[in-house]
């Protein structure tokens, strides 16, 4: 299988050339950088929301694979969401993690770092975020997101690319500020946003396409009303820390972008890690559209980062 | 040509150019346009497809896909069938499920796994258009990919095909519409500028053909090109010139033909008073100037004609010769117009006893000479003596000064055909010799030629 080999993300080096070369040339390459630098052991950050022992356990197969490709160990460091990932890299506690898009576009302002790729879920390397309501909600007479002012407003966190960044957006582009218009209460999760709109504890709330599908296909679930559907959002970003061998980075992108459910190889190794169907390797204006997302915000002086959760919320 | 001319021309020729131009470049454009917006269309369906099918096959639901597939088939009827192929071309999913783990073999559908992108082929399904599409099912990044399979699917262009004839219909009705249009409009601009300038120079041509010279060519409104305009002007100055010297011409021909009428009345004129004078001079040359009666000559003549025809018919004719005695003693007594006078006389009183086709001549001097026709010698004598008695019995002036006799006398021969003679000249000198005889025997007498010379003497 060709691959292409995965540009230096790092804006102050300039971008090797992108040249054709073999699965095993390009991990080979990267195997031996790693070698040569004297790397056999990389620490990799990870999230998780809840049970993150349990989360290790299903990734572990995945990276034990890369890590064999790469002739290095793997370790997996489970963190804590969003503001985790970035302070254990800053840290210098792990060499590389699993960044949040939001999370990522904040880091990547911070420091450098050199972006391996991004996993495809349900097909897809990108998903959406949607604003929904019930479907027999009958407060109010709801045409569009203009009227949803006034009323409580479903979050997931200030760094949740789906959970806020994109709605908060789409909410300041029609007109309603997302902190000041609505009653924002904050859910930390997308599942817990779609539980607050079933319930009726908010008019409307943001979650992401994942979230929706997967809530939505729970018979028990009630019908929901899709208010409004942002642009693509990329997934999460997979990063290691300046300073390992470019050549570690496309290394690691072929390993990774060689695992995906089309081979009974592949599928063994995602068996644990349901909705991930591969990986791609992708460059940092891949997120962009998260930049873009998190203007209209700080345009209105939304500073997600500045926001304190209420406790329990 | 001028500018309006050139202008309108240029206009309608710009206008027809840009019109079939552009009607080309639309049936062109348009037929190929549709054609490619209807594969376009084909084509975004199966993308549309795509998305979802990645979906399955990433998350290895074969049975969603086959679903997907079947449901595609029966949502759009334009899709004719529709499958899925892994790498190696095996058949994952298809609308048609006995194609189920099939290795697709066509030609088509192993390029499009090989190039990786989206490709299509026109070609035909029992007959009908239709368009032969494969594009990556995949997941792509800007930088990378998963191809999951390939979709591989036959969409109908009937639907299409059969939009794109009836806009070649329309095209060509719309073409048709444009050429009438653009017919009609030359047809009025040329009848406007050409023909209906050209019918009226060719009636005005006509017109003076027949004679009327005073025929124009109206003006066209205008509108005529240039051309015709100018050969308009130059027609009716020729034709105003035409009518100007013609006019001339009458005008000499009038003039003289009334000259030549006014010549030739005073040349009839004049042959009327030549004829006359002819008539005149030939009487004169037949006649005795002073007594009117025919002269010698003509007395000759006369009874030459005469006695031709006597002796063609048989018929008797007498010659009388007569003398004035004593005239010439008359005539120097009393002088010539005396002896004129008497003479005349004579001539009167013999034209007064005589017929009318008797003729009677002046022969020379105061010798008269008469011819008697039909009239045998003894008629004549009586003829003879008749006019005797009438000289005798006439009053003239000095006659008993001058006359022996006291009395104008005359002395008479008489000869006669055929018993004189046969021709002129002897019936006159026996005539002359009867009256020598006359007047030898005494004057105042009449003698008949041959036996009867002295029959009458008369009372004096």
């Amino acid at each position: 299988m060709l691959l292409l080999a995965l540009a230096c993300t790092s804006p102050d080096e300039e971008a090797p050339p992108v040249e054709e070369a073999s699965y095993e040339e390009t991990v080979s390459a990267g195997k031996e950088a790693l070698a040569e630098a004297g790397v056999s052991r990389l620490r990799w950050g990870m999230t998780a929301f809840v049970d993150p022992e349990s989360a290790v356990e299903r990734w572990q197969p995945l990276w034990d694979h890369v890590g064999d490709e790469l002739g290095v160990t793997i370790e997996l460091v489970p963190l804590e969401a969003y503001e985790g990932v970035e302070e254990a890299m800053r840290r210098g506690e792990v060499d590389g993690a699993t960044f949040r898009p939001r999370a990522y576009v904040h880091a990547r302002e911070a420091m450098p770092l050199q972006l391996v790729g991004t996993h495809v879920v349900g097909g897809s390397a990108e998903y959406s975020a949607y604003i929904i309501m019930l479907e027999d909600q009958s407060v109010r007479d709801v045409a569009g997101l203009p009227d949803l002012g006034g009323g409580p407003f479903g979050f997931v966190h200030p760094n949740s690319t789906s959970g806020f960044i994109y709605p908060a957006a789409m909410l300041q582009e029609a007109g309603v500020h997302p902190l000041e218009d609505v009653e924002a209460r904050w859910y930390r999760s997308h599942a817990g946003v779609f539980d607050a709109v079933s319930r009726g504890a908010v008019l409307a709330g943001a979650v992401n396409s994942i979230e929706l599908a997967l809530s939505a296909s729970d018979p028990s679930a009630p019908s929901m009303r899709i208010v409004a559907k942002s642009d693509r959002i990329p997934y999460s970003a997979y990063v290691l820390r300046e300073g390992l061998p470019p050549a570690a980075v496309s290394a690691m992108a072929a390993a990774m972008n060689g695992v995906s459910t089309k081979s009974a190889e592949g599928r063994e190794l995602l068996r644990a890690l349901p909705g991930v169907n591969g990986f791609l390797p992708v460059e940092d204006g891949y997120y962009d559209p998260v930049r873009d997302a998190a203007e209209v915000l700080e345009a209105k002086g939304i500073d997600p980062d500045a926001l304190e959760l209420p406790s329990g919320g | 040509m001028g500018l309006r001319s050139r202008l309108i021309i240029s206009v309608v020729g710009l206008a027809t150019f840009i019109l079939v131009a552009w009607s080309s470049l639309l049936a062109y454009n348009g037929l190929r346009q549709h054609r490619g917006n209807g594969e376009a269309r084909a084509m975004d369906s199966l993308a549309l497809l795509a998305v979802p099918a990645a979906t399955d096959l990433a998350e290895r639901r074969v049975e969603a896909l086959d679903a997907l597939l079947g449901s595609a088939t029966e949502r759009d009827e334009s899709l004719l069938w529709v499958g899925v192929v892994d790498a190696d071309g095996r058949v994952l999913a298809h609308s048609d499920t006995s194609r189920y783990g099939e290795v697709v073999t066509d030609a088509f559908t192993l390029e499009a796994l090989e190039v990786g992108v989206a490709v299509s082929e026109r070609t035909e399904v029992d007959g009908a258009p239709a368009l032969l599409a494969a594009l990556p099912v995949e997941t792509r990044s800007d930088v990378g990919s998963i191809r999951w399979g390939t979709l591989v699917a036959a969409v109908s262009m009937a639907g299409v095909e059969s939009t794109i004839s009836g806009l070649r219909v329309n095209l060509a009705f719309a073409s048709l519409l444009m050429l009438l249009v653009m017919a009609v409009s030359l047809w009025l601009l040329l009848s406007r500028q050409v023909i209906g300038p050209l019918a009226s120079l060719n009636a005005a041509a006509q017109a003076i053909k027949d004679g009327d010279l005073s025929a124009r060519v109206r003006e066209a409104d205008g509108a005529a090109i240039a051309e015709l305009e100018l050969l308009r002007g130059v027609f009716n100055e020729m034709a105003r010139q035409v009518e100007g010297q013609t006019s001339i011409l009458e005008g000499r021909v009038a003039r003289r033909t009334a000259e030549l009428e006014a010549a030739n009345s005073e040349l009839a004129r004049i042959n009327q008073r030549l004829s006359r004078a002819v008539a005149r001079l030939a009487d004169i040359a037949k006649t005795d100037g002073l007594t009117g009666l025919l002269n010698h000559r003509s007395f000759q003549e006369k009874l030459s004609l005469e006695l031709q025809r006597c002796l063609r018919q048989e018929h008797p004719l007498s010659i009388v010769m007569i003398d004035v005695d004593h005239f010439k003693a008359y005539n120097d007594m009393h002088g010539h117009p005396a002896g004129d006078f008497v003479l005349k006389e004579v001539a009167r009183i013999f034209r007064d006893n005589l017929r009318e086709v008797d003729v009677v001549a002046r022969y020379g001097g105061e010798e008269f000479a008469v011819v008697l026709l039909d009239t045998p010698k003894g008629a004549a004598g009586l003829v003879a003596e008749k006019l005797r008695l009438a000289v005798l019995e006439q009053d003239f002036p000095h006659a008993e000064e001058s006359q022996p006799e006291g009395r104008m006398t005359i002395s008479i021969g008489v000869s006669s055909f055929p018993d004189d003679g046969l021709s002129p000249a002897e019936l006159i000198e026996t005539a002359d010799l009867a009256l020598y005889e006359a007047k030898r025997r005494g004057r105042n007498r009449i003698m008949l030629a041959g036996e009867l010379l002295s029959m009458y003497r008369t009372r004096t």
